[in-house]
């Protein structure tokens, strides 16, 4: 249970620590990736467009001559900043309708688990297109629909902890000793919580990472020319026959990063989820 | 005890918990589990609850205070402290008597204490509740400290900074008490405390809950099926049989009168190192269940002396809540 200080502990073997290194590589290029980028990576040269991988340009340029390596760190700022706020968002409120919802009971409770069910029956992709498309191609509609196809997740799931741990003697022994509502949530619900949040939410974030490149991908997300790795990738699939180096590398990105957090996620279930710990 | 003045009308001024007819139900549907029990207990003194598993022991003295979740009050009396708790089918004042008046020990020590909270804030958040000291102040802490001293943990500096699961259960249950004591309670509950500990534990465990009764004069309701272990620790011992209040007796008294068939039935159980395992004599027939009502006695069906009257008449009530009480419809056990 004092889990947040034994993350390093974790790893069992070399591919998680493999993960956990590429992870925390990538969180660094996500912040810095600006800083580092040896090119501008919006400037255009047409006379050098589509020119293969060189010392001078690590993974080539792409179909308006911009230097491929650059794009992909300033990217890596867009595709997982908005990863995170669509799973910040998301996990906030989420999990206040799912406390919500555990504490009202009765109707209440019905009515929005009902609504979160009717919801999930959509596929949330297509539902986050439908929304992204209403409000215009642009990667803030795409997180916007995100969080808004994304939240019955985890209302779901935190209304079905909540409910587990509010049924737990140690709430019982809470409610002899006096503690108010708030203070169990913030005391007792939120923290018991964590283990089984963080197992979901690492999952989440390759999920939501496919989905915001996906999105621009099909072009309601990011725009060209900003170097958001789906949107790069739509922008190179004309030449993947003639320069593989304008798709492949993005789609490199996009597959290491999302294994990269389901290895850990997978690594997190094994270690903290109760149904599956070994005893302590 | 006789000496003391009992007068029906008002409440003696020894009782820090006095019930009358209280009558316990599920909040769905309505069903009356436990009915007309009537007891008081004394300040400073030991109570016991013993039953068979179903008796409704744990579920009546849970709902006296609003602890159980599927239950409701729907009749009686019930005084707490001097201040009414409960009349006129109305609840009152329950909001500042739980977290500082009394305390309460439940039945597993495995799953009462948050895990994620370490045990010292634990104590620190308790009397913070209690009392409003903040719980990061040197004098919250050092009394936290204090208490896992009192109640017997090695190291209690070291076990202040640890989490729950660093602990084995006897330490666990000890750590629990250090919890409802940080609160000054005037009434401990204990609920079942040493069910889930090994017997030696389970020695320990009373004897501490017994020494703290008397070091701090505090009133202690002791929940158990064990009858044994009651009689040897506790000053008055009432017995529940299918939601109905069969007898209460007083541990001194034993041997010199005559008890309930229920509980004499419930003596003859007890294992000890002079009995075979045939020796051990078992109740025939099968409990009745909670929720039996008023309506002759629960335990009519599987008693050695019963009569037809045994199934048509009304129960007697501890209307006096006096401290030998014998429900038996044929006067068996005694009734002051």
């Amino acid at each position: 249970m004092t889990a947040r200080a034994e993350i390093l502990g974790y790893p069992k073997n070399a591919v998680e620590k493999m993960a956990l290194i590429i992870a925390a590589v990538i969180m660094l290029i996500a912040i810095f990736g600006g800083f580092l980028a040896p090119h501008d990576p919006l400037l255009i040269d047409f006379r050098s467009k589509l020119e293969a991988p060189s010392w001078e340009h690590l993974m080539g340029k792409d179909g308006s001559g911009r230097d491929v390596l650059s794009r992909l760190l300033t990217g890596a700022q867009l595709t997982i900043l908005s990863t995170f706020a669509v799973i910040a968002v998301v996990l906030v409120i989420g999990c206040s309708i799912g406390i919500l919802s555990t504490f009202l009971g009765g109707w209440a409770d019905n009515l929005l688990m009902r609504i979160a069910d009717i919801w999930l029956g959509f596929p949330p992709l297509i539902l986050a297109l439908g929304f992204a498309a209403a409000l215009g191609a642009s990667l803030e509609a795409a997180i916007w629909a995100l969080i808004f196809s994304w939240w019955p997740n985890y209302a779901r799931l935190s209304r079905m902890i909540t409910a587990d741990i509010l049924s737990q003697k140690y709430i019982a022994s809470a409610s002899a000793l006096g503690v108010p509502t708030w203070r169990k949530v913030v005391f007792y619900i939120i923290p018991n919580a964590f283990d089984v949040l963080i197992i979901q939410l690492t999952l989440d974030i390759s999920a939501v990472m496919l989905a915001i490149s996906g999105l621009s991908f099909i072009g309601v997300g990011a725009q060209i020319p900003a170097p958001e790795w789906g949107a790069m990738i739509a922008d190179g699939r004309n030449f993947v026959n003639t320069a593989w180096w304008v798709v492949a590398y993005p789609g490199l990105a996009i597959f290491v990063t999302a294994l990269s957090f389901n290895i850990i996620g997978d690594m997190l279930r094994r270690e903290l989820d109760p149904t599956l710990r070994r005893n302590t | 005890m006789t000496l003391l003045a009992k007068d029906t009308i008002g409440v003696p001024p020894d009782d820090i918990l006095t019930v009358k007819n209280v009558a316990v139900s599920l909040t769905k549907g309505g069903r009356t589990m436990v009915s007309g029990v009537s007891f008081g207990v004394r300040r400073g003194e030991l109570f016991g609850i013993v039953g068979e598993s179903g008796s409704g022991k744990t579920l009546f003295t849970l709902s006296l205070f609003g602890l159980h979740g599927e239950t409701e009050i729907s009749a009686g009396e019930i005084t707490f402290d001097d201040k009414t708790l409960f009349e006129d089918g109305k609840r009152r004042r329950l909001g500042r008597i739980l977290g500082c008046r009394i305390g309460f020990i439940p039945q597993d020590p495995y799953s009462s204490l948050n895990p994620s909270m370490r045990v010292g804030r634990q104590i620190t958040e308790a009397i913070y509740l209690a009392r409003g000291t903040p719980p990061n102040s040197r004098q919250c802490r050092d009394e936290a400290v204090a208490l896992l001293a009192e109640v017997g943990i090695p190291e209690p500096e070291t076990a202040f900074r640890q989490y729950p699961d660093q602990f084995s259960g006897g330490m666990r249950q000890r750590i629990v008490i250090a919890i409802a004591l940080s609160q000054d309670p005037a009434l401990l509950i204990a609920d079942e405390p040493t069910t889930a500990l090994d017997a030696f534990t389970q020695r320990r465990i009373i004897d501490l809950i017994v020494e703290r009764s008397r070091r701090r004069n505090l009133s202690v309701i002791l929940i158990s099926h064990n009858l044994e272990l009651l009689r040897q620790s506790v000053d008055h011992i009432a017995v529940l049989y299918s939601g109905q209040l069969m007898n209460i007796f007083e541990t001194a008294d034993l041997g010199r009168n005559p008890l309930h068939p229920y509980t004499e039935a419930l003596f003859e159980c007890i294992p000890s190192v002079n009995k075979t395992l045939t020796d051990i004599r078992s109740i025939p027939g099968e409990p009745a269940g909670a929720g039996f009502g008023l309506t002759g006695c629960a335990f009519a069906d599987r008693c050695a002396y019963v009569q037809d009257i045994c199934r048509t008449a009304r129960l007697p009530e501890n209307t006096g809540r006096a401290d030998s009480f014998s429900a038996c419809l044929l006067g068996k056990g005694v009734r002051t």
